[in-house]
């Protein structure tokens, strides 16, 4: 059988072929959707969340999310409700600001000695 | 919690603050005159009157300071300049040399790179209040020390915190990347008011943010999170070593063409 040959640039191109119907590329996906959906059933089990959210390059894919979705099906317990990221590559300089902005608003209502 | 109902709600009138507070008119005069003396409030003039004594309207000076937050990734540093409502002011993104970019190396190049971002806006250095660094890699975020980060030249149990403590005249956090960005995801992004999350990356490297009862969970090492070693089904586990992939992340990578 022969194989059409795809070029791919980035891992999350492979999804995109999978969503597209590419049938190489599902498999792909669906192995490494496996191997996400038993790392989200135990941190369910551990820490019983309300939500887990895919981030990342790879992660926050739409394609991903689904396949995911539909292996957790099933489950009666270590149920978790699973999402994208909303904020995609900018998610850890806002976590960053986020992080400084209440100290930083302290800090002047604290003023040290020796500020003026 | 006044300051919260300015940031959030906007400027106000003196008897919004209590009516929304719950706080007696003294009270409210008296933090609102503590907030001023800060440079965190200022008057805005008397508001649109309905008839009897104009309300006296206050403002938030979210334009009093601003804060920085960085992301250093194995092939760029990132940076995003914002003000004290988390208002965008400024990014920017530079390349990094994965062998030549030593700690030091990249403490100068982030010193750098921050006072032109506040140069840019007018700002003198004094105006930055904070700054925080995300790393890939586990942190002690106490110490500001990144243990192990294997992309980059000589990237072990670098006392990252005091290195930039020189460059910058504001304190200064280092924190996990993951970490970081489930903070933005929790006060900025798709987990708003969830106080248990998990937030995974898969990227360059595999990892979780754990939100345990509002609060960011790290661990007793610095380490929770590190999914990327969990164990992957018909596959036996590896002793978790920081220069080696885990082996739930070596089968996230692309398969050989």
């Amino acid at each position: 059988m022969a194989r059409t040959s795809v070029k791919v640039n980035r891992a999350a191109d492979i999804f995109d072929l999978a969503a597209a119907g590419n049938a190489r590329a599902r498999r792909v996906l669906k192995q490494r959707a496996t191997i996400l959906a038993d790392v989200v059933v135990d941190l369910a089990l551990i820490l019983n969340p309300s939500v887990i959210l895919l981030g990342g390059e790879v992660g926050n894919h739409p394609a991903l999310l689904q396949e995911v979705e539909t292996l957790l099906q099933g489950s009666e317990f270590g149920v978790v409700r699973v999402g994208l990221s909303a904020l995609g590559s900018s998610a850890v300089l806002w976590g960053a600001i986020y992080t400084a902005l209440d100290p930083a608003i302290l800090g002047l209502l604290q003023p040290s000695e020796s500020a003026g | 919690m006044l300051l919260k109902l300015l940031r959030e709600t906007g400027p106000c009138s003196r008897a919004d603050l209590v009516r929304a507070s719950g706080l007696s008119a003294p009270s409210v005069t008296n933090v609102v005159a503590h907030l001023a003396s800060a440079g965190l409030v200022e008057p805005l003039g008397e508001g649109d009157s309905t008839g009897g004594r104009p309300p006296d309207i206050v403002r938030f000076r979210a334009e009093r300071g601003c804060v920085a937050g960085v992301e250093i990734g194995p092939d760029s540093l990132d940076f995003l300049l914002a003000d004290l409502n988390g208002r965008e002011l400024g990014r920017s993104r530079i390349a990094l040399e994965r062998r030549s970019s030593t700690p030091p190396a990249v403490c100068a190049q982030i010193g750098k790179q921050i006072r032109g971002l506040l140069r840019k806006q007018k700002r003198p250095e004094d105006q930055l209040l904070g700054l925080v660094v995300g790393v890939p890699a586990i942190v002690n975020v106490d110490e500001g020390v990144v243990f192990a980060f294997s992309a980059l030249k000589d990237w072990s149990n670098v006392s990252l915190g005091v290195m930039l403590a020189r460059e910058v005249k504001c304190d200064v956090t280092v924190e996990n990347d993951t970490n970081l960005a489930a903070q933005g995801e929790y006060h900025h992004g798709a987990a708003q008011g969830e106080r248990n999350f998990v937030y995974i990356t898969i990227g360059e490297g595999v990892g979780a943010g754990m939100f345990v009862g509002g609060n960011l969970h790290r661990g007793a090492q610095w380490s929770a999170g590190e999914i990327g070693y969990l164990c992957v089904p018909n596959i036996s586990r590896e002793h978790p070593a920081i220069h080696k992939h885990g082996s739930s992340k070596r089968h996230w990578a692309p398969p050989e063409s």
